[in-house]
């Protein structure tokens, strides 16, 4: 018996709660771009190579103004000027620069300056380059005594970087949260006495779970493609081999309906669903390195990390867009987020059995 | 004719509690039958079964001769009203039943002129667009009971229906009930209110820790189990008291004599209270009765007289 | 409780250990050496552990081949009279470390420091006292927000029509409401900060100004949580709405990344978010320690406690209002 009516009837609430909730479903394709733009701006800080500069010049004299215009003048640093000591040294110490300069109240060229570091791994690079401005009493570093940088493969700005990096990291990120906040329909059935009714109509539950897992598969997938469609078309990202990209986010939409399933039958209550559900996605997307890449972590959380789907979906995309990758090369992603995706929906159909007491033979 | 709703030697128990213990049932074809009891009598698990909800343990239940587990044919024969709502509040009536329509498997064609005249059946036709979360209490139950008849079935089962229902809507969800009954469908109907039971039902049978203990039309029960009418006589001087009671238990047809609360109570043997006799015997006495009130026995007497609990503890 | 203490401790460690390398990336390291021979532990001093793999490359194009393929994550050319640093564009981390050892490996490193009086800025933050401090803010925004949404729902549910029908008056009644959310998001930081600071060693500066910063946090929470609740939609999809607008005032104030390579862009945004706010006083108090002073909460101070008095009020009017509804309906 095909479950085409079991379809009809949930494309008929779905259809009419559309139709009511317009503008929350547009936000719930807008919100992720907003989210995109705000990642992929933060991340492409972390791409700019540029040493920043902290200074405090409370007299502003020509000689540190030059001294100061000198250091900018260098492409490889940028000034960010403070108002008083505290808040430069807060500064150093917060990372947000590599070093700070103090100019005294008298000061010129060839005079020493304070300079508060912080031990990153940018402070004496920075030193270096911040000392050769500042000494007017000897010949500047000259270019060729500076390494230059080469960029092979694509030359990209580094906000492009970031994007590119938190345009998949966030589709990715929302099939979870779509899969998750979805779980919601299935509570709602449970709750509320809908499958027990059910039981009682021609049609069979395990159609009605089908058909819940597909609305939710359907959700995290559109979801994804709009996502992928803009991204490339607004921030010009080009995500790699087009039916690498598909059959990752098929699959990584088959994530989201497992877990739409999974937790549908754990989850008490719908609003659990609209609370913890984007909590525990947000964590899931860490682990699986949604907020940043899990190649800057230590390997041990790296490896934990895989037990998060995002992070074989994360794996699978990044090597579609960074490493011109073809589908091949990613099956081994895809099937293992099919796994996840088959053992979420089990687990859930299992737990479903329990809990209903279902114990109607096989129609 | 065969019965339409067929149940024999229905068994479900939790654990070690036996919630359902051997109920047969058997509605036919234009016949309401209630299944009466207190709160926890086994009811909704009995319904249950019916309806395919839930598995027994043993016993089977056939709808217009198919096992209601065999599959959706039999399913598609049974219009079930679940005590719980069934319904979503964020989309309208109309929405609602559409849904349900379809899980009955309603052929589109025909879905929408299901829906309006279920709409119509239970009164919400100027309504069927709006939210359901605007509607009354009493309606949002009314739409719930059309949820169980856009697919015509054979046998309707409603499982309390009228719980924290209004007068005017439990009055609606009667004369539906009626008219379903009149077009020829099945009907079985649970209840702890015995008005409900009495007005509606062809038959009853009385259920109690999980056991149907009699079964028969109401009048019949009443008649036969809570005996007659219970007279209760006041007289002017309560010292005449004893006198009244041997002049009571004097009349014929008349039964089980006691004093209590100021008043002489007395049962009538048959349905004839015998009031006529009673004040003429009274005032030949030199009794002056100063009121008498009837009693007419209902199902919560019966009840009573069976289990010695009351319906609604 | 769950949600309240334990996952904030569990985000912590998660981010942290996230970020606790965030000085020695592990990568793979082309090094073309012209010239001189170069031993890995003169040029990276900072990164002769583990993280740093160095792979020997003959000359550049081979060095530049690699990095192009994927093979290393970024390459240097040092000790020949044309240094460079060969990265990928898109990998911009191990890019920063390969440009910091060319630099170091560059001749005039020697000429470091000649004008300069290094002073110590007095430690580090570490990225786990950092967002030991971020997911406090962020799941006491949480906890507030669950705490505001349902007295929401009471308000909505004539719950409060109700509680006219008391002897207590309006007054008391919000008073008392408010004053149980502000102690609630209170005892949920300072247990936070104990624990932090008891299990991770996170100091969080001088109590007395932590203390006053934690008030106006807490005020701020429910400022927030107080106008987010006000957006006219239904119970389930307000609980949406405001984990989700949580979690973008958590980003948009830098909550999830580590401060170090933010852009400029995000100072400015996160100013104007008191979450942002927040995580500024707390961890400038954190950093600065026996030397922060008033000064160095007072922005923070000001602008949450505005947003918390606009919140309050505008949930103290709504309440009235639905005082009101319920003598209206009582009539």
């Amino acid at each position: 018996m095909t479950a085409r009516h079991v379809w009809a009837a949930f494309g008929v609430v779905g259809a009419a709660r559309l139709r009511r909730n317009r503008f929350v479903v547009a936000v719930h394709f807008l919100l992720p771009l907003v989210f995109i733009g705000v990642v992929g701006v933060a991340l492409g800080g972390y791409g700019d190579p540029t040493f920043v500069i902290g200074v405090l010049d409370s007299t502003g004299t020509a000689d540190t103004e030059r001294a100061i215009a000198t250091i900018e003048a260098d492409p490889d640093l940028r000034v960010r000027r403070y108002d008083d000591d505290t808040s430069l040294r807060g500064a150093v110490l917060r990372g947000r620069v590599a070093v700070g300069i103090v100019f005294p109240d008298v000061w010129r060229p060839g005079d020493d300056v304070k300079v508060y570091a912080g031990e990153g791994e940018s402070a004496v690079p920075a030193l270096t380059l911040v000392d050769a401005g500042l000494a007017a009493d000897r010949a500047p570093v000259t270019a060729a005594e500076l390494p230059t940088v080469v960029a092979v493969g694509s030359q990209l700005s580094s906000l492009q970087v970031g994007l590119g990096y938190a345009a998949p990291a966030m589709t990715v990120q929302f099939a979870i949260v779509t899969g998750l906040v979805l779980s919601s329909t299935l509570v709602e059935l449970r709750e509320r006495g809908f499958l027990a009714r059910i039981l009682a109509t021609p049609s069979a539950v395990r159609d009605v779970l089908g058909q819940v897992g597909a609305g939710s598969w359907q959700a995290a997938f559109a979801q994804a493609v709009f996502l992928i469609v803009v991204t490339s078309l607004a921030f010009s990202i080009e995500w790699g081999d087009l039916l690498g990209v598909t059959l990752v986010t098929v699959a990584l939409a088959g994530v989201a309906m497992g877990l739409s399933v999974a937790f549908g039958t754990l989850f008490r209550g719908t609003r659990q669903a609209y609370t913890l559900g984007p909590l525990l996605a947000v964590i899931l997307g860490m682990l699986g390195g949604t907020f940043w890449p899990l190649r800057i972590v230590p390997a041990p959380l790296a490896v934990l990390g895989h037990v998060s789907p995002a992070a074989w979906a994360m794996d699978a995309y990044t090597a579609l867009e960074f490493y011109d990758a073809s589908w091949v090369d990613v099956l081994a992603d895809i099937g293992v987020l099919w796994v996840m995706a088959l053992t979420l929906v089990t687990l859930g159909a299992l737990q479903l059995r329990g809990t209903l007491h279902l114990r109607r033979l096989a129609a | 004719m065969g019965a339409v709703l067929e149940a024999r030697g229905l068994v479900k128990a939790f654990g070690a509690r036996r919630a359902v213990d051997e109920v047969d049932i058997a509605v036919e074809a234009g016949e309401v039958v209630g299944l009466l009891g207190p709160n926890g009598a086994g009811k909704t698990t009995t319904i249950s079964m019916i309806a395919g909800v839930l598995r027994p343990d043993s016993g089977t239940v056939h709808v217009d001769g198919l096992d209601i587990r065999s599959g959706p044919a039999a399913r598609a024969r049974l219009g079930l009203v679940t005590q719980w709502l069934t319904l979503y509040h964020d989309i309208s009536g109309r929405e609602n039943l559409e849904f349900w329509g379809r899980m009955h498997d309603v052929p589109r064609k025909r879905l929408r002129a299901a829906v309006d005249r279920a709409l119509a059946d239970v009164g919400l036709h100027d309504r069927a667009d709006d939210r359901v979360d605007t509607y009354s209490g009493g309606m949002q139950r009314r739409l719930n009971i059309a949820v169980a008849l856009m697919h015509d079935p054979a046998l309707l089962v409603l499982d309390e229906p009228c719980v924290g229902v209004d007068p005017q809507s439990r009055n609606a969800i009667f004369e539906l009930v009626e008219a379903r009954r009149d077009g020829g469908v099945a009907v079985l109907y649970t209840t702890h209110y015995m008005e409900e039971a009495e007005r509606l039902c062809d038959r009853v049978g009385i259920i109690d820790a999980g056991r149907v203990i009699e079964e028969g039309a109401p009048a019949e029960l009443i008649a036969r189990l809570a005996g007659g009418t219970s007279l209760r006589i006041r007289v002017t001087d309560p010292a005449e008291h004893e006198k009244a009671v041997k002049v009571l238990a004097g009349i014929k047809g008349l039964r089980g004599v006691t004093t209590g609360d100021g008043a002489v109570c007395v049962r009538s043997k048959g349905s004839d209270p015998h009031i006529a006799a009673v004040v003429a015997e009274l005032l030949d006495a030199g009794i002056t009765p100063s009121s008498i009130d009837l009693d007419t026995p209902s199902l919560e007497d019966v009840f009573l007289e069976l289990t010695g609990k009351a319906l609604r503890d | 409780m769950l949600v309240g203490l334990v996952l904030p401790v569990v985000l912590t460690v998660l981010i942290a250990a996230a970020f606790s390398r965030e000085e020695s990336f592990a990568m793979r390291l082309g090094i073309t050496a012209t010239g001189d021979t170069l031993s890995a532990r003169v040029v990276v001093p900072g990164y002769a552990e583990d993280p740093v793999e160095l792979i020997p490359f003959n000359d550049r194009a081979a060095a530049s081949a690699a990095v192009e393929s994927g093979h290393v994550d970024a390459a240097v050319v040092v000790g020949g009279p044309a240094p460079a640093v060969i990265v990928n564009g898109y990998r911009p981390v191990p890019a920063r470390v390969a440009r910091a050892i060319a630099y170091l490996s560059a001749e005039d490193a020697a000429r470091a420091g000649s004008h300069v009086q290094l002073v110590s800025a007095g430690g580090k933050i570490r990225p786990l006292d950092y967002f030991a401090i971020s997911m406090t803010i962020l799941f006491l925004t949480f906890l507030i927000w669950g705490a505001v949404r349902s007295f929401q729902e009471e308000k909505e549910g004539r719950m409060l029509a109700r509680l006219a029908a008391t002897p207590s008056r309006p007054h008391e009644i919000l008073a008392g409401k408010y004053g149980a959310m502000f102690a609630l998001g209170l005892v949920q930081v300072g247990v936070l900060i104990a624990v932090s600071g008891l299990v991770f060693g996170v100091n969080w500066g001088q109590p007395l100004l932590v203390a006053v910063l934690a008030l106006a946090t807490v005020g701020a929470a429910l400022g927030v949580a107080s106008i987010l609740v006000t957006v006219p939609v239904r119970p389930e999809r307000r609980a949406l709405i405001g984990m989700v607008s949580m979690f973008l005032l958590a980003v948009l104030g830098g909550q999830f990344f580590p401060p170090e390579g933010l852009p400029d862009v995000f100072d400015r945004i996160a100013r104007f978010t008191p979450n942002g706010q927040a995580l500024f006083g707390f961890t400038n108090l954190a950093a600065l320690g026996k030397a922060s002073t008033f000064g160095t909460i007072a922005e923070p101070l000001a602008v949450m406690s505005a947003v918390a008095c606009v919140g309050i009020l505008l949930g103290v009017v709504s309440a009235r209002r639905a005082f009101e509804i319920g003598d209206g309906a009582a009539k």
